[in-house]
């Protein structure tokens, strides 16, 4: 192994490679930042560009998008509310009231420090486990599957704090979104209304740019304002505050960080579900909080940032040791590998170990040169908020709209943005969390084809989610999920009437 | 309607129009075979008694006051207070409205490339009360930006508008 990181590192260690690790960690910042372009495009766009290239090359170049993606989709997340990445999504909870309340140059020092610590755990979780991680992942079939999904959900609607009853209306709702178009098992095309652009089903892309970008252009459009309440007492705060906060809350990192890793590996559930499980539990963790999470809380930024960046290093698990993409990022990485002649699984891990280390360092130096990046520019981009909405709304709607169109050259995408914006900004007036909606259109699909595998495995038998052990640890991590906005309130009250009996 | 009070009506519209395209997706889910219909199915069903919860939590009575408190730990009048009331009048959302539809149907006739800088310009212009020059530059800075980036860098080729294939 020790060897396998000398020959990572020596491949790294020339000029070429830093100038391909750079390249692909300004491309990742830039996909990242715009609202809508994301990794995964930044990945695939790339893709002609390795063809000439030694396969540790496109390693690098890739690795240094991926890692660089996340980071770059906190500064929009932060600054616009808009997040650049679905991922950064719960940043935005805390991160977009701090940069209201002028403090954008701290959140921005606390998301990237919290992204590069977080991606170096994930990368070195990513190097210690896996001789352990196949046991792990295989422990997971359809009904486990299914489970995780359905607490992922509950646990993110419970997250969006005293809307948990509109955080379910809403999932459900993405849920039945996500049924729209082809149904893999059967062949058939549901719910598409006969028009021939919705019959794969509706583009996750597009309708995350219209949920998220275009509907906050629009509520800004009809609130009126700026971005920053009041851009007279906006006061960029020291960048370092951001990251003294990091260290200062560490297990918050931490408790993200393993989230982040560990979710990242299970295949398909994937980054969102990492930041804003890290997120929830955050809340969860914190019952008493200095300031109210939802109103600019650090280590509501801490969190998410430290789980997407972690989820890079966990989602690369699956990937390389069983082919099995942990995200869409990476199942576009896997066609790298392949058109490279790397065959995932065993064989890479055990014959072409080296590869996997140029992975492992090229993920390390790029998240941290790309930390390094968003700190030294933090105080410009902060700026942003002070740019009049009349001319934020205009710029960012089109450029979101062509975000929209780029990856499928498809302008029905941009008709969907659209409507995506007006579900987005109607949930946005009536306080209905866009969230749950975004993360059950994401897992609809996985969700119903592991039911159904079930239902097929175990012939139709429902009893099997209540004898597998895992998957019962699952239902009961849910069901406690559910009622514990009730059994909060019942320990805030006990502890009330305590201290009211001590001072008595 | 009686039964809610003026200041939530708006959302029991909006829960009410959620319930009507529930009830419409289960209709048209019986419309597949028993395999295709039977996870959509549930989730349809699953969403209707949540549906009818929150309709219950917008009324001022003894139940939706139990299921706010179970599912929020808050009274639904404390849930009122932590609503954001900037006012929307209806009339200006629909302008919005109206404005980002024009520029998809912009987009959607004359391609991205042209409508972007009428757009820029017109909405700074008109709604933001900017100068023509002022106008003029970040109209032009935001077309130079996505031209170089989605054209010249990524070789994207952007819609160029159904009146360019009209005009062959």
């Amino acid at each position: 192994m020790f060897d396998s990181l000398i020959a990572g590192i020596i491949n790294l260690a020339s000029f070429n490679s830093i100038l391909l690790l750079m390249a692909g960690s300004a491309v990742g910042l830039l996909f990242g930042a715009i609202p809508g372009l994301g990794g995964t495009t930044a990945v695939a766009l790339m893709i002609p560009l390795t063809f000439g290239m030694e396969p540790f090359q496109a390693i690098i170049l890739m690795g240094g998008i991926m890692a660089a993606t996340s980071t770059g989709g906190s500064v929009s997340a932060i600054l616009l509310n808009t997040p650049g990445i679905a991922p950064n999504a719960a940043t935005t909870f805390d991160g977009y009231p701090l940069a209201q309340q002028g403090k954008a140059g701290m959140a921005i020092g606390a998301g990237a420090t919290a992204s590069a610590l977080g991606g170096v755990i994930g990368v070195i979780s990513l190097v210690a486990v896996i001789p352990i991680m196949k046991e792990i992942v295989l422990l997971f079939t359809p009904p486990e599957f299914f489970m995780l999904a359905i607490f992922g959900l509950c646990a993110i609607a419970v997250s969006s704090g005293d809307r948990l009853l509109q955080g379910l209306i809403t999932a459900v709702i993405g849920l039945v979104v996500g049924f729209v178009g082809l149904y893999d098992i059967t062949g058939t095309v549901r719910y598409s209304m006969g028009i021939p652009l919705l019959e794969d089903g509706i583009k996750l892309v597009p309708a995350l740019i219209g949920l998220f970008a275009i509907s906050e252009m629009i509520n800004l459009a009809v609130k009126g304002g700026s971005i920053a309440e009041d851009t007279s007492t906006i006061a960029i705060t020291r960048v370092s505050d951001g990251i003294k906060a990091v260290f200062k809350n560490w297990s918050t990192m931490l408790v993200g960080s393993g989230y982040g890793t560990f979710i990242g590996a299970v295949p398909g559930v994937g980054g969102t579900v990492a930041a804003f499980l890290s997120y929830s539990t955050q809340v969860q963790r914190d019952p008493d909080p200095d300031i109210e999470y939802g109103k600019g809380n650090i280590k509501g930024v801490i969190a998410p940032e430290s789980a997407n960046n972690a989820k890079d290093g966990g989602s690369l698990i699956p990937t390389l040791a069983f082919g099995i993409p942990g995200s869409a990022e990476t199942a576009v990485f896997l066609g790298v590998l392949v058109l490279h002649g790397i065959e995932p699984g065993q064989k890479l891990l055990v014959e072409n170990e080296p590869l996997v280390f140029t992975l492992v360092v090229a993920l390390t130096v790029s998240v941290v040169f790309a930390t390094l990046v968003v700190l030294v520019l933090a105080k410009y981009m902060a700026m942003l908020t002070m740019v009049s909405v009349n001319v934020l709304i205009p710029t960012v709607s089109v450029i979101a709209l062509v975000g929209a169109y780029a990856l499928h050259t498809e302008i029905g995408d941009v008709v969907i943005a659209l409507i995506f914006a007006i579900i987005g900004y109607f949930m946005i007036r009536f306080n209905y969390p866009r969230v749950t909606f975004t993360i059950a259109l994401v897992l609809g699909a996985l969700t119903e084809l592991n039911f159904d595998q079930t239902m097929q495995i175990y012939d139709g038998d429902m009893s099997v989610f209540l004898t597998r052990w895992l998957s019962v640890t699952l239902l009961i991590l849910t069901v406690l999920s559910l009622g514990f906005p009730s059994f909060r309130k019942k320990v805030r009250e006990r502890n009330r009437r305590r201290e009211a009996e001590a001072e008595k | 309607m009686s039964m809610i009070p003026e200041q939530r009506r708006p959302t029991a519209w909006f829960l009410i129009s959620v319930l009507a395209v529930i009830i419409l997706f289960i209709v048209i889910s019986y419309s597949y075979a028993p395999n295709d219909r039977m996870f959509p199915l549930m989730v349809g069903y699953a969403a209707i008694p949540l549906i009818l919860l929150d309709l219950l939590t917008l009324t001022n009575t003894k139940a939706g006051e139990r299921i706010s408190l179970f599912f929020s730990a808050k009274t639904p009048q404390q849930v009122d207070e932590g609503v954001d009331k900037t006012e929307r009048p209806v009339g200006r959302e629909l302008m919005v409205f109206i404005w980002m539809g024009l520029l998809v149907l912009g987009i959607y006739l004359a391609g991205f490339l042209p409508v972007t800088p009428v757009f820029v310009f017109c909405w700074m212009k008109l709604r933001g009360g900017y100068t023509v020059r002022q106008s003029l530059y970040s109209a032009f800075a935001t077309l130079a930006f996505i031209y170089v980036l989605f054209e010249v860098v990524l070789q994207y080729e952007l819609y160029p508008g159904i009146f360019l294939y009209w005009w062959g």
